[in-house]
């Protein structure tokens, strides 16, 4: 239909040309997420990618389980395809090009040569590309299918039509042997993808991120490797106001080649970053890569679940709270209790297991700033008058690097019998302040 | 601190209901037939799988032993459970809630890991060191709002390669405490959640509540809710590493609240130690 037509028949329709590029690249996209099912992808004319599944059957759990997970990635990749499947790679894309008809069960997967050929008999003839020049004559002669094409005799055929016709039809049938030139795939990820429209919030970028760690999980399966550092760059305005793109950079303590986990991580660290500028595009690049691992060979699964699960766990606590908010102690010697007493993210893993240093009573909280206490009738107060139980226990330390503490800690009780870890400063004016709590 | 009577009285757990309704119907019966023979509970034949209110609840939890054979009596299955939401009900912090776990904290830190979310101050690793609790397995979650640490908590009970998690806030939504709950249930973890005593009077899904007060020398204690009859008295579980000693006088009557004795005015630290 011409565009005059139209916008005759639906005036308010909206009128795009058509962007080869811009299909090329989607289409270039989609057989990257696609390499993660088989390494054998290739992107044949018309918009059709082969894929050659037959080695992958068994580990993606047979061809109905695979046809749904092929589907389900490109849909997730924001595309719509349909979907043929057939023991021929010609006789699967003949399936998956054939036009749907009203009054036909339409049917684009066979698992046999039988019901293919049965499938294929019935197509009509002109779907072959290269039987359109001979259309006419066809026709002419009553050939409607491509079943009708087989029962005419072949030298005859040959004469009449050309040799691409006869070969194309074998090669559907399985009767002649199918080439394909396998896409090679690049040796370094980098994935960029436009947004549709200036984007303010972070969390409106998951979408397309989301396509980019789906591009990215099947470059990385189709090389065997798995990602230790990538980089998520929001680009902001071009030319005269441009604008530093914004680094998202994600570390991971295990290489990570799943997509579930990646984006998880994508979706707390794009939760917590506030924008700087509207975002137009957004570009993946991966920086470190490390060999995949191959599943545990255990035939239980471990009680506790393995270190795999729990470093992922890190990795998922610390996207959301921060390096700063999963903390683990550090082994520190020294006398004062707020340096004896270091924690470190855990990211740092501090070598604090074989711990040879001496073991003093102290209690289980500590205050991160000590409480200045009142004083009532010369007792410290906290709540009730604190009477001193234990003690005192000094500390002089910090001489040599400037916090120089002098302290007398007693244990201290008040009214409630619990039990309080309270210091006298030794200063000329000695004060009383709470630094911990009995628990 | 409030008075024993008030405490005693409001607590309706499920057990206790169940018994007053028999009673309750056992009652009517006997009205409406005024010849029938006097309802006695403990002439009913043994039924296999009835369970009768005064008795405690036997599952097939999986538990770990607190440690302390007073506590250990009075819970079912005679232990902490295992994927259970536990709440401790605390007066305050730093009254000994932490050496309350510590047997079975230092159990466990041996091959799982112990996470602390959201702690009201900050964890002294030399106290866990002294304990027996190895450090290497410690972790602390520091977050920055309570709906963070709902969410930590969840995420480790979901992932199950942690084996302990305490979560200490101070309002929880019953909703919240409901997702704890399944979460907990879900997987091999134990969960402790320590909240205000403000909150014992609010339901809650957990399955087993203890209030905690401070005495000295030890801790008190009182279960407020558990898979059994309602448990009337309040337990005192010395501990051993409270720098404070019980007075011997007081340990002959524990369930009584202790008074802390008047303060020695004579005795005047400052003076000796400057």
């Amino acid at each position: 239909m011409r565009a005059g037509g139209v916008s005759a028949v639906a005036p308010d329709t909206v009128i795009l040309d058509r962007n080869i590029d811009k299909e090329n690249l989607a289409l270039d996209a989609i057989a990257m997420a696609l390499l993660q099912f088989t390494p054998e992808v290739v992107n044949v004319d018309d918009g059709c990618i082969v894929l050659d599944v037959s080695a992958s059957l068994t580990l993606f759990g047979g061809p109905i389980a695979i046809c749904q997970q092929v589907l389900n990635s490109v849909r997730r990749l924001g595309f719509t395809i349909t979907l043929g499947a057939a023991p021929t790679a010609t006789g699967a894309w003949l399936l998956a090009r054939h036009p749907r008809e009203k009054s036909r069960v339409l049917r684009r997967r066979s698992l046999s040569m039988k019901t293919l050929t049965w499938l294929l008999d019935r197509l009509v003839c002109t779907i072959l590309p290269q039987a359109h020049k001979h259309e006419e004559w066809l026709t002419g002669i009553g050939v409607v299918t491509l079943g009708d094409i087989r029962k005419l005799p072949r030298p005859g055929l040959l004469r009449r039509t050309d040799q691409y016709l006869l070969e194309q039809i074998d090669r559907a049938y399985g009767q002649a042997p199918e080439l394909f030139e396998w896409i090679q795939v690049p040796t370094t990820f980098s994935a960029r993808m436009e947004t549709y429209d200036r984007i303010e919030h972070a969390d409106a970028l998951m979408f397309g991120a989301t396509r980019l760690i789906l591009q990215l999980t099947g470059w990385l399966v189709s090389l065997h490797k798995a990602v230790c550092n990538f980089e998520l760059l929001l680009e902001h305005e071009r030319g005269r106001n441009a604008i530093e793109p914004t680094v998202i950079e994600i570390g991971l303590a295990e290489p990570a080649w799943h997509e579930q986990h990646l984006l998880r991580l994508l979706q707390e660290r794009l939760a917590r970053t506030e924008l700087i500028a509207p975002v137009i595009a957004i570009r993946l690049e991966v920086r470190k890569l490390a060999e995949m691992l191959p599943p545990t060979t255990s035939l239980f699964p471990e009680p506790g679940g393995t270190s795999a699960d729990w470093n992922r766990l890190m990795e998922l606590l610390i996207a959301r709270v921060g390096k700063e908010g999963v903390l683990t102690p550090a082994c520190v010697h020294d006398y004062r209790p707020e340096i004896c007493n270091t924690w470190v993210p855990v990211t740092d893993q501090p070598d604090n297991k074989n711990d040879e240093g001496q073991i003093v009573e102290r209690p289980f909280w500590i205050l991160a700033k000590p409480i200045a206490l009142l004083m009532r009738d010369e007792r410290p107060f906290y709540g009730s008058p604190l009477k001193l139980v234990r003690g005192p226990e000094r500390i002089e330390a910090g001489w040599w690097d400037k916090q120089t503490t002098a302290r007398d800690y007693f244990v201290a009780q008040d009214n409630n019998a619990s039990c309080y870890w309270i210091y006298l400063e030794r200063t000329r004016e000695p004060r009383w302040y709470l630094h911990g709590l009995y628990a | 601190m409030l008075p024993i009577q008030q405490e005693l009285g409001g607590f309706a757990a499920p057990a206790i209901v169940s018994a007053g309704t028999a009673a309750m119907a056992s009652e009517e019966a006997a009205a409406a037939n005024p010849a029938a023979p006097k309802f006695n509970p403990a002439a009913l034949p043994e039924l296999q799988g009835v369970w009768r209110a005064n008795q405690m609840a036997v599952s097939r939890t999986a538990t770990c032993s607190t440690g302390f054979d007073i506590i250990d009596d009075e819970l079912p299955s005679r232990g902490w459970p295992r994927s259970a939401l536990i709440e401790l009900l605390l007066q305050q912090s730093g009254i000994g809630e932490m050496q309350l776990l510590k047997p079975v904290l230092s159990q466990l830190s041996a091959k799982q890991k112990i996470v602390l979310v959201q702690p009201p101050y900050l964890p002294q690793a030399m106290a866990c060191k002294s304990w027996g609790i190895a450090t290497h397995n410690l972790l602390w979650i520091k977050t920055p709002s309570a709906a963070d640490a709902l969410w930590a908590t969840e995420q480790i009970l979901k992932n199950g390669c942690g084996g302990a998690v305490i979560l200490w806030q101070s309002n929880v939504r019953n909703e919240s405490l409901r997702r704890l709950h399944l979460a907990a249930q879900s997987t091999d973890t134990w969960l402790w959640l320590m909240r205000p005593l403000t909150a014992r009077m609010d339901s809650s899904p957990a399955q087993l509540r203890i209030a905690l007060r401070p005495a000295a020398g030890g801790i008190s204690l009182k279960i407020v809710k558990r898979r059994g009859p309602l448990s009337g008295q309040r337990l005192f579980i010395p501990l051993v590493t409270m720098p404070v000693s019980r007075h011997p006088l007081e340990q002959q009557n524990a369930s009584v609240v202790v008074r802390t004795r008047p303060v020695v005015g004579t005795r005047s630290d400052t003076s000796i130690l400057v």
